[in-house]
């Protein structure tokens, strides 16, 4: 089965879950302010989300219950449990370290260019 | 959440899922729509943004599934609901499975049971039966190699005395009928003749009672019997103090001393059994013991093998000066399956090629189906579906299919398994009959992967190259090629196959054929047999044998209608006594040679009507004390004398001179001395049955029972009861033990090439079948597939039979390729066979050529049939259509 990446795997989730962190949302807005966040720089399918979700749901580390937004609307809203909180600062941290990784290796070449 | 819970809940997290993404669309569109768009200008913006709803949600939920697995079931309910819409097509495949499937499962039981299922004994691998190997350079320069389990009494006894590192057994491999005096009833029972230590090597022990002691196991010992365990049950009610008593075996009383456990099985089907007592003189001086070796706890084959090579029976040394003589230890189940092996290996090859066929042909029916369902997996495609899934469909119906026509071909096996059986002369099936366990249920597990794996190959492949966007060429051509050039090579194959089963059945037929048309050498019509079993000391004595004789036969002369009737100890088409003679004056000299023999009473050649050519046939005067004589055949006279000028010759039969009196003509009869065919011209001498002695009656009636044969001069109502009341008359006591035509003596002593000819001939009809089916298939699939073509062709000005012909010829040349291939095929193929025929040669021309034009003009027909349809093609339909 051919799977559609975004970034590298994992990004997404952990984009989801940092969101998360800070306040629960339903799919939508979390899309959205995904987007908005990054200024548009990371162009993520919509719908990539769900399949995401689903699996966070399954492993435990978010909860959903139906509500009605500020909008008066009924969305699915998305909340962190506690496993997930941890499990997120775990991956931020780890991703830090690669990133600055990646950084340290690129910046010599950037210089010479 | 656990597993469990989630079980249950999936359906309510999907309704879930596809709400929310409903909601999220909705969001998006409003918002939009908001911001100035029109609602349809929305929408699409809203679901671009989105991408493919339908996989995301089916991603979605994947989280929540054990995919492999749902997936799996999925493909196999899509599988079952395409079936389910075809039944035509899913009953012809199962039906072509079951067939092969069953049939390879039936004859593997048979393999199984003759060379893999073990022994029924204890460590059956420290079993091996002791061969004797012949080998040699013949005048011609042939080298000659032969291997026999037979022994003389002298082996015996220098194996028994000379080789510590086994405990022998002598014993007889088959059972013979002998009478059972039970409250004056005399029964028929089959005895088979073992040594003392006979269980003890194969490590039966006995239910009740003891084995034989070696007393009892010397010649003139005590006498003693064993029974089996169904037999003590039938006629003495399981009754245990039956031990120490005895019983009236061939008319002298035998102590019962043991009985055996049920379930036992020895080598041959067996009432009871009673001690051997091998000895060098009277049948010790023949080759007629089996010897079975059980290898001792501390000793090697190896330490076997150097002590019997130290071993030189002298037998051999005297009959055939030009050969050297070999003991060997042999695997007893090796030994078991000497002669079945052959054709039994062919059988299995030969439905083994047939589960290749129909698998071939069935891969040919599954392509065109693909192609059929192009357009459906290109929607598919288009939709979203990964082609992994497309190709795991396409391999899920091979198969599905497969497994029903695993479970069917079972279920046939299992129900025909009996019937399979019964189609084979007990001799040709393997000890210990067929039956149906984890080994052969392994091998039809194995069959049914191995074709669905096969098709599927095929199947999955082709589907990976349908192309989301047909190209033009491809529809013109019908969008296949690869999977038209797979179907072609298939059909090929096919061809190939069938025409090596069908010249291999060909052979099979021609030997019949050959062997049946022999000249019988006498007039089967209107003669009637009876045998009965003369081994009892009463007739041991010639006085009382011959009164016997000729009162019987007195009696049967009055029955109305009888022209004449007469006694001998074997019949045409009966396996002969074998017997040294001695050539004392003749143009090819002076030799010691063993032949076919057989006492006879004077109307004997009148009565089955064999030429007397010089000489006389013996007559009433021919007496004990009279001079002694002989008659031979027209082939003893050929090879053993030189002439056929024979009268007033001298044979020595022990100390005894014999003159020739007559030269009668050959009949058929098979081979005592060595096995050339199932049936030949042997050479015999037959001697008057005034002119034998004690020992010798005593001997030839322990193996043979003679037959008395009327003629009458049409068909005789109550002919059986009349002889039957001849015979009472002279002794009330002795029942005939059955009634035979020669003709059925003859499907008797053919029933193995029966057997085969007609199992060969089911096979290869049904390859035949296979592969025109899959011509036709071929040829009309291309009509449908080319129809455009043709209809633009024959627009352009094309002539209907060069449209034909040019169809046509795309099967013919896989018809061709396939002959072609099949006929060097055969070349190596058919040379399994030779040890099966007589009177043919493996590369018989006449063969071969016939059974490829046979194949050929049915290909033929097959191929053009088909293409009759093109004469309906409209060519102005299909430019309109273009």
């Amino acid at each position: 089965m051919t799977e559609q990446r975004d970034l590298f795997p994992g990004a997404l989730e952990m984009m989801i879950l940092q969101t998360l962190k800070r306040k629960q949302l339903h799919g939508y807005a979390l899309v959205q302010h995904i987007k908005r966040t990054s200024d548009d720089l990371l162009q993520v399918e919509e719908g990539s989300l769900y399949p995401a979700l689903q699996r966070m749901l399954k492993a435990g580390l978010v909860k959903a219950a139906w509500g009605v937004s500020a909008t008066g609307r009924r969305v699915r809203t998305y909340q962190l449990t506690l496993e997930g909180r941890k499990h997120v600062e775990r991956e931020v941290s780890s991703f830090e370290r690669m990133l600055e990784g990646i950084t340290r290796v690129l910046a010599p070449a950037r210089q010479r260019s | 959440m656990n597993w469990w819970r989630q079980l249950f809940s999936r359906h309510a997290m999907y309704s879930d899922l596809s709400e929310e993404i409903r909601e999220h669309l909705q969001e998006k569109v409003e918002e939009l729509v908001a911001g100035g768009m029109s609602h349809e200008q929305a929408l699409a913006a809203a679901r671009r943004e989105f991408g493919n709803a339908m996989l995301l949600e089916e991603r979605g939920r994947q989280m929540w599934q054990w995919s492999w697995l749902e997936n799996i079931l999925r493909d196999l309910r899509f599988a079952c609901r395409q079936l389910r819409r075809n039944p035509g097509f899913t009953l012809i495949v199962v039906l072509t499975l079951t067939l092969a499937i069953g049939a390879n499962t039936a004859v593997f039981s048979m393999v199984n049971a003759l060379l893999l299922r073990p022994l029924p004994y204890r460590q059956p691998e420290r079993l091996a039966a002791l061969t004797r190997h012949l080998g040699g350079v013949l005048p011609g320069g042939r080298v000659f190699e032969e291997a026999d389990s037979g022994h003389d009494g002298e082996t015996w006894e220098l194996v028994r005395d000379n080789v510590p590192s086994v405990l022998p057994a002598a014993y007889k491999p088959g059972s013979n009928g002998i009478n059972l005096e039970v409250n004056h009833q005399v029964r028929y029972v089959h005895n088979q003749r073992v040594s003392a230590t006979f269980f003890d090597v194969l490590g039966i022990q006995p239910l009740l009672g003891r084995n034989f002691t070696q007393e009892e196991d010397r010649p003139n010992g005590p006498k003693a019997v064993i029974l089996s365990y169904a037999f003590w049950r039938s006629l003495f009610a399981g009754d245990a103090n039956i031990l120490g008593q005895a019983i009236h075996l061939k008319g002298v009383p035998y102590t019962v001393v043991g009985v055996m456990p049920p379930g036992a099985e020895t080598t041959a089907a067996a009432d009871l059994w009673t001690p051997i007592q091998p000895w060098r003189r009277g049948e010790g001086g023949g080759i007629n013991y089996r010897i079975v070796m059980r290898l001792k706890d501390d000793a090697t084959w190896a330490q076997v093998d150097s002590q019997l090579a130290v071993l030189h029976p002298g037998l051999f040394d005297r009959f055939r000066k030009d050969m050297k003589a070999q003991l060997m230890a042999t695997p007893f189940q090796e030994a078991l399956a000497q002669e079945k092996r052959t054709p039994t290996l062919i059988l299995m090859s030969a439905v083994g090629v047939i589960l290749l066929i129909a698998a071939a042909n069935l891969t040919g029916l599954m392509l065109v189906r693909l192609s059929r369902r192009k357009d459906e997996i290109r929607t598919r495609l288009a939709l979203g579906a990964p082609r992994s899934a497309i190709m795991r469909q396409a391999f899920m119906e091979p198969l599905l299919l497969s497994l029903a026509g695993a479970f069917c071909g079972l279920a046939l096996a299992l129900l025909g398994l009996k019937s399979f059986a019964a189609l084979f002369p007990p001799d040709m099936l393997p000890f210990g009959g067929i039956s149906i366990d984890g080994r052969v249920l392994t091998f039809t597990a194995l069959c049914t992967a191995g074709v669905s794996i096969f098709i599927g190959m095929f199947t999955v492949s082709s589907s990976g190259h349908v192309q989301i966007r047909p190209t033009t060429a491809g529809r013109m051509s019908g969008d296949g090629a690869p999977s038209g050039r797979t179907r072609h090579l298939l059909i090929g194959a096919e061809v190939c196959l069938t025409l090596v089963l069908l010249a291999g059945a060909g052979l099979l037929v021609r030997t019949l054929v050959y062997l049946q048309t022999l000249p019988p050498g006498f007039d089967a019509s209107n003669v009637l047999t009876a045998r009965a079993s003369l081994d009892n000391p009463r007739y041991h004595d010639p006085a009382a044998f011959q009164s016997l004789v000729r009162e019987s036969l007195a009696a049967m002369k009055q029955i109305p209608g009888v022209e004449s009737a007469a006694v001998g100890l074997s019949l045409p088409y009966e396996v002969g006594l074998n017997d040294g003679v001695k050539i004392l004056d003749a143009p090819k000299g002076k030799d010691e040679l063993g032949s076919s023999t057989a006492y006879i009473t004077p109307e004997y050649f009148r009565a089955l009507r064999i030429p007397i050519l010089a000489g006389r046939a013996f007559t009433d005067d021919d007496a004990s004390t009279s001079e002694p004589v002989v008659v031979v055949n027209v082939s003893f006279a050929k090879q053993h004398l030189g002439t056929l000028d024979v009268v007033g010759l001298h044979l020595g039969l022990g100390d005894t001179i014999c003159s020739v009196v007559g030269l009668v003509g050959n009949v058929k009869k098979p081979p005592g001395m060595f096995m050339n065919a199932p049936l030949s011209t042997e050479p015999m001498f037959y001697i008057p049955f005034t002119q034998v002695d004690q020992p010798y009656l005593k001997l030839v009636h322990g193996w043979f029972q003679p037959s008395w044969m009327v003629r009458g001069q049409g068909p005789i109502a109550g002919l059986p009861e009349a002889m039957q009341r001849a015979l009472s008359k002279a002794d009330p006591e002795l029942p005939f033990s059955s009634f035979h035509s020669l003709d059925d003596l003859e499907a008797t002593a053919l029933s193995q090439q029966r057997v085969e000819v007609l199992l060969l001939t089911v096979l290869s009809g049904l390859a035949f079948l296979l592969s025109i089916v899959g011509v036709y298939g071929l040829v009309s699939n291309m009509v449908v597939q080319r129809r455009r073509e043709i209809g633009i062709r024959m627009a352009l000005g094309c002539q209907l039979g060069q449209a034909m012909t040019t169809v046509a010829g795309s099967g013919l040349v896989a018809v061709g390729f396939g002959l072609g291939t099949g006929l060097i095929l055969s070349a190596f193929a058919l040379r399994v066979l030779k040890s099966q025929l007589y009177g043919v040669r493996n590369l018989d021309p006449a063969t071969l050529i016939g059974v490829s034009l046979f194949l050929l003009s049915a290909a033929l027909l097959a191929s053009f049939a088909p293409t009759l349809r093109i004469a309906r093609i409209d060519p102005a339909a299909t430019l309109r259509a273009e």
